[in-house]
């Protein structure tokens, strides 16, 4: 390899404080508590860092990141160092001073996610009573603003029927671009699979309608579709390869190649107070382990599609697989290939939903 | 700001200018332009670039392409048509408004 291009994007976990409970929140189990939340001038120094680096995004997530009083501050200093800045909220919180006030700081794009388009399956999704109300109106006083939104239209077995409304609630809303996007298995979400996997039939029918929607909603509307890749002959290019395009912060300051990198045994993980940014991005063991062709598994390294999806996902391997060193095994070619399609189409077809496990603090 | 609720056309007379939300920008660490837009990028090769640069708001498509064809010595009609092309795919992809 010659000399390491940058990351493109920069995710920052501001927080893992957030008044949903979202049963497929791909936060980690063991959620990080405020106190360990960096203070604002580290957030600052890392943005520069990354600037300086030639990172060209930034996308303030959580948990929530309006819980955060300095948000305005970390959007402007992002804004100010040149960074293209997403803020990806549940949209519950912030009032209409306090968007005018990201504005007027520099924000350039809002994602909003969506549990459903009916408040019940909501509320029972996202464990918070009345979220889709709030949700809609901060989501119009964006779209007002002519600040430009995404909708982020989460999908599991329960609202899938419910798409194509969905898709009219964003147009109505007056969005840029549409997120159907099918529950990643990581988190809160792997905990809950068996309750959220939805089934073929419901994937062919979400496949329609979102092929439908795009040819009638050109120039009117983006949109993006997440498929669950459990169904799939190849994986998903996960964060487009290891170590290549994106780096992820958690709110204590740890720096991971994925939100779900934590999860695999033996990587050690460098905080942005103990080491520069770029040299964590070059040199951490856990960015080394599975970077490029040399970190893939061996069939990968001479299967031709590895520049196209870079292996899947190292985390779903160690998940499905046992070992974040295996095959992805959503990829026909792994020897489990069979048996997770299998397990995909049997949990889609239980005929009671397991219970819900809701977002939260663990008690040891 | 009136939600914008029909697929843009783009024909000579239309007078392209950068979504709120999308911003060209010049990569340093790639030494590349590049558009940013929500989750997106979209790196440019330099005939992209050169009309890119050259929309302020103001010029319609015919002024921006007479201009590019004088300064690159090619027919008007033809860079016309190429320029077209591009805002409209721009322009689906809600990159470009007009
Ligand atoms: S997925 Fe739900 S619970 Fe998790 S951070 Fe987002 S809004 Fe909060
Ligand atoms: S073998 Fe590896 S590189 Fe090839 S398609 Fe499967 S996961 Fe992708």
């Amino acid at each position: 390899m010659t000399s390491l291009p940058p990351p493109l994007a920069l995710l920052c976990e501001l927080t893992h404080r957030c008044p949903l409970r979202c049963v497929y929140c791909s936060n980690p189990l063991d959620l990080e508590p405020a106190r360990r939340e960096m203070a604002t001038r580290e957030w600052l120094g890392l943005l520069d860092q990354a600037a300086e680096m030639g990172v060209l995004q930034v996308h303030l997530s959580g948990g929530e990141p309006t819980v955060r009083e300095d948000l305005e501050q970390i959007v402007g200093h992002a804004a100010r160092a040149g960074l293209y800045t997403n803020l990806i909220t549940s949209g519950v919180m912030a009032d209409e001073a306090r968007l005018d006030a990201l504005m007027e700081a520099g924000l350039e794009h809002v994602q909003i996610s969506f549990q459903d388009s009916k408040a019940a399956g909501a509320d029972r999704i996202s464990g918070y009573p009345g979220g889709l109300a709030r949700k809609l109106r901060f989501a119009r006083w964006v779209t007002e603003r002519g600040l430009a939104l995404t909708v982020n239209a989460v999908i599991t077995r329960h609202n899938a029927a419910r798409l194509p409304a969905m898709v009219d609630l964003a147009v109505d809303l007056g969005a840029n671009r549409l997120e159907v996007a099918n529950v990643q298995y990581y988190g809160w979400g792997l905990l809950n699979r068996a309750a959220l996997m939805p089934s073929r039939d419901q994937l062919a029918d979400m496949t329609e309608v979102v092929e439908a929607a795009r040819r009638r909603l050109t120039g009117i509307l983006q949109i993006d579709f997440v498929v669950p890749d459990y169904y799939a002959r190849r994986p998903k290019s996960c964060m487009g390869g290891w170590g290549r395009r994106f780096v992820n912060v958690t709110p204590s300051g740890k720096v991971l190649p994925c939100h779900a990198a934590e999860t695999i045994p033996g990587l050690r993980f460098d905080r942005v107070q103990d080491r520069p940014l770029a040299e964590i991005w070059t040199d951490n063991m856990a960015f080394r382990r599975y970077r490029g062709v040399d970190g893939l598994p061996t069939a990968c390294r001479t299967c031709p599609m590895h520049e196209v999806d870079w292996g899947g996902c190292r985390c779903q391997a160690l998940a499905l697989a046992g070992s974040a060193d295996a095959m992805d095994p959503t990829c026909e070619l792994s020897e489990h290939h069979g048996l997770v399609q299998a397990m995909a189409e049997e949990e889609a077809r239980l005929s009671e939903d397991p219970p819900l496990v809701y977002r939260g603090r663990r008690r040891a | 700001m009136t939600v914008q609720r029909q697929r843009l056309l783009i024909d000579g007379a239309s007078v392209p200018t950068f979504a709120a939300h999308a911003r060209l920008h010049h990569d340093r660490a790639g030494q590349r332009w590049v558009v940013l837009a929500p989750e997106r990028m979209f790196v440019l090769d330099e005939a992209a670039v050169e009309v890119l640069q050259r929309i302020d708001g103001r010029r319609s498509v015919a002024s921006l392409s007479a201009e590019l064809a004088d300064s690159f010595g090619a027919p008007q009609a033809e860079v016309e048509t190429d320029v077209i092309g591009l805002l409209q795919e721009l322009a689906d992809k809600m990159v470009i408004t007009a």
